[in-house]
């Protein structure tokens, strides 16, 4: 064995060893105790409610996920303007904190049935509910950001006269990229959960709406199902995200100790 | 190159005034070190020669221009205190980066004064052979202020304005660091000297430098002149000149002339510190 196999060995094990120790004591608990699939159905049952109908749950990740994914994107492109604003002038980034706090503060899922009476039955609510949901975290992380600029290194960039718009591609956005990344991770839970819970609100389609159906039969097991793959496409998303991180933040002395 | 300049202006922050109104004429291609106690409004000076900062009074004049227009024709190679690189550009990308930028500039009134330097002969004269593709993170603080004070040689400026660059250093990394300046500042590098075969004349320009400085021994080092200013409100109680032999070399520093006027600078300080 390579000593590159066993450290990936030493990294992926661990937690490999403590989700299978979480649903074998589940499992066990389950079938100890007779424990009826209304109350709480064993990981068995889950994934074979998930195995029996591979197409159909893919369909409705598939679905869930482009929400999301849409949302946040949408919720990114606003930040970065937003953030843009606030970081050219006092005022303006007077103006737009406020904003996103007040954003932040409202509980978007609840809204998600008013969105739907003005959006109709369409994706639409659901995307607009994925991106108010990570609207504030990416606005925030990518005002700091911007922000997060020495003052030397712009003085070195402003005596050679170099415009604000050279100034926020080559130095504010690249020393933005960190935080934005950061905050990417904590929207990839949030994304997820807005669209699959506004998908609650008469939708025909994606993981919320599987959910429901399975609520309506008392079908436990498929709605932990549903549940399950939601976070599995999280898990995905995380992933993808440590690649890019890997690829763009090469530069970064913190990454070498990883 | 900053000939005909007259000077005089108020800069209060905060409703303290860091400089008091001061009148300054310094000559192309003299190395003018500014010292003084901390709060004296040195650096204060130095950006306001870049127009980094707007004088409440009075004018600033490099070569005939105002500073927005000699930093739009990059007239000014800036050295600030930390290294101020960019961590996601190797070494070479850093020292070229200043190029790069306002090209929608290039060509216009004031340009020709530059004098690129290219970039792989200032890495040899700064000693960075082998670390071109080096990042800014993978370098010593010593190694990332050679990068900065390379940055700043590149475009050619013929203003070097220094804001204690080697300050942050360890004591014999700045004399290193004070050496290199000198070897290229002098032109014995060879590095203000474009390659033959671009250039129409191959004499060497001589930068004008203003350097910013809390070091009596590193002013009295690197100077044709002392500014000695006084605590705040900053104004010049001394402007001495430093009349050692170039090229400067360690040795001068035992000299009875060395301290001599390293002797005047300390007077000087003291008088303006009002002690």
């Amino acid at each position: 064995m390579t000593a590159r196999t066993l450290r990936t060995l030493r990294t992926v094990l661990p937690p490999l060893i403590a989700f299978a120790v979480l649903l074998g004591a589940w499992e066990l608990a389950v079938r100890a105790f007779g424990i009826t699939k209304l109350v709480l159905p064993a990981p068995t049952a889950i994934a074979s409610a998930i195995t029996s109908d591979w197409t159909g749950w893919l369909s409705a990740a598939r679905v869930t996920g482009e929400e999301a994914l849409l949302g946040f994107l949408i919720a990114l492109v606003v930040a970065l303007v937003l953030a843009v604003a606030a970081t050219s002038t006092p005022a303006a980034e007077r103006a737009v904190l406020p904003v996103v706090t007040v954003v932040q503060l409202i509980p978007v899922v609840a809204l998600a049935p008013a969105l739907v009476i003005g959006l109709g039955f369409g994706p639409a609510p659901r995307i607009l509910v994925a991106a108010l949901i990570t609207f504030a975290p990416l606005t925030v992380n990518a005002v700091v950001g911007l922000q997060s600029v020495e003052p030397d290194t712009l003085e070195v960039l402003r005596s050679v006269h170099a415009s604000r718009w050279e100034i926020l591609v080559r130095l504010r956005l690249p020393m933005a990229l960190p935080y934005l990344v950061a905050a990417a991770r904590v929207c990839v839970g949030l994304a997820l959960i807005g669209a699959m819970v506004a998908e609650w609100q008469g939708s025909s389609e994606g993981l919320g709406y599987t959910f429901t159906r399975a609520q309506r039969s008392l079908s436990t097991e498929r709605m932990w199902a549903a549940v399950f793959v939601l976070a599995l496409m999280g898990v995905v998303a995380l992933g993808g995200i440590g690649l890019l991180e890997r690829r763009l933040l090469r530069w970064r002395p913190t990454r070498l100790r990883t | 190159m900053l000939r005909g300049v007259a000077k005089s202006f108020r800069r209060r922050s905060e409703h303290t005034t860091a400089l008091a109104p001061l009148d300054l004429d310094i000559p192309e291609g003299q190395f003018v070190a500014v010292i003084g106690p901390s709060g004296c409004g040195k650096s204060t000076l130095l950006r306001l020669v870049a127009g980094l900062l707007e004088p409440d009074a009075g004018a600033v004049s490099v070569a005939g221009l105002s500073p927005l227009e000699a930093r739009r024709a990059k007239w000014f190679g800036l050295v600030p205190q930390t290294p101020a690189l960019l961590p996601w550009r190797t070494v070479r990308a850093n020292i070229g980066l200043l190029g790069e930028l306002n090209r929608s500039g290039a060509g216009t009134r004031g340009e020709d004064h530059l004098v690129p330097v290219e970039v792989d002969s200032l890495i040899a004269t700064v000693g960075l052979q082998g670390f071109e593709s080096a990042l800014p993170h993978e370098l010593s603080g010593g190694m990332q202020q050679r990068v900065a004070l390379a940055r700043a040689f590149a475009l050619g400026a013929p203003v070097l304005l220094m804001d204690e660059p080697f300050a942050a250093l360890d004591e014999l990394t700045r004399e290193e660091m004070r050496f290199l300046l000198l070897s290229v500042w002098e032109g014995r590098a060879g590095v203000a000297t474009p390659p033959a075969a671009t250039t129409v004349t191959a004499t060497h320009r001589p930068r004008t430098v203003l350097f910013v400085t809390h070091s009596i021994d590193e002013a009295v080092l690197l100077a044709d002149r002392v500014l000695v200013l006084s605590a705040r409100p900053g104004r010049v109680v001394a402007d001495l000149a430093i009349d050692l032999s170039r090229p400067r070399v360690a040795a001068q520093a035992d000299s009875d002339a060395f301290v001599d006027h390293t002797r005047n600078v300390r007077a000087a300080l003291r008088q303006g510190a009002g002690r």
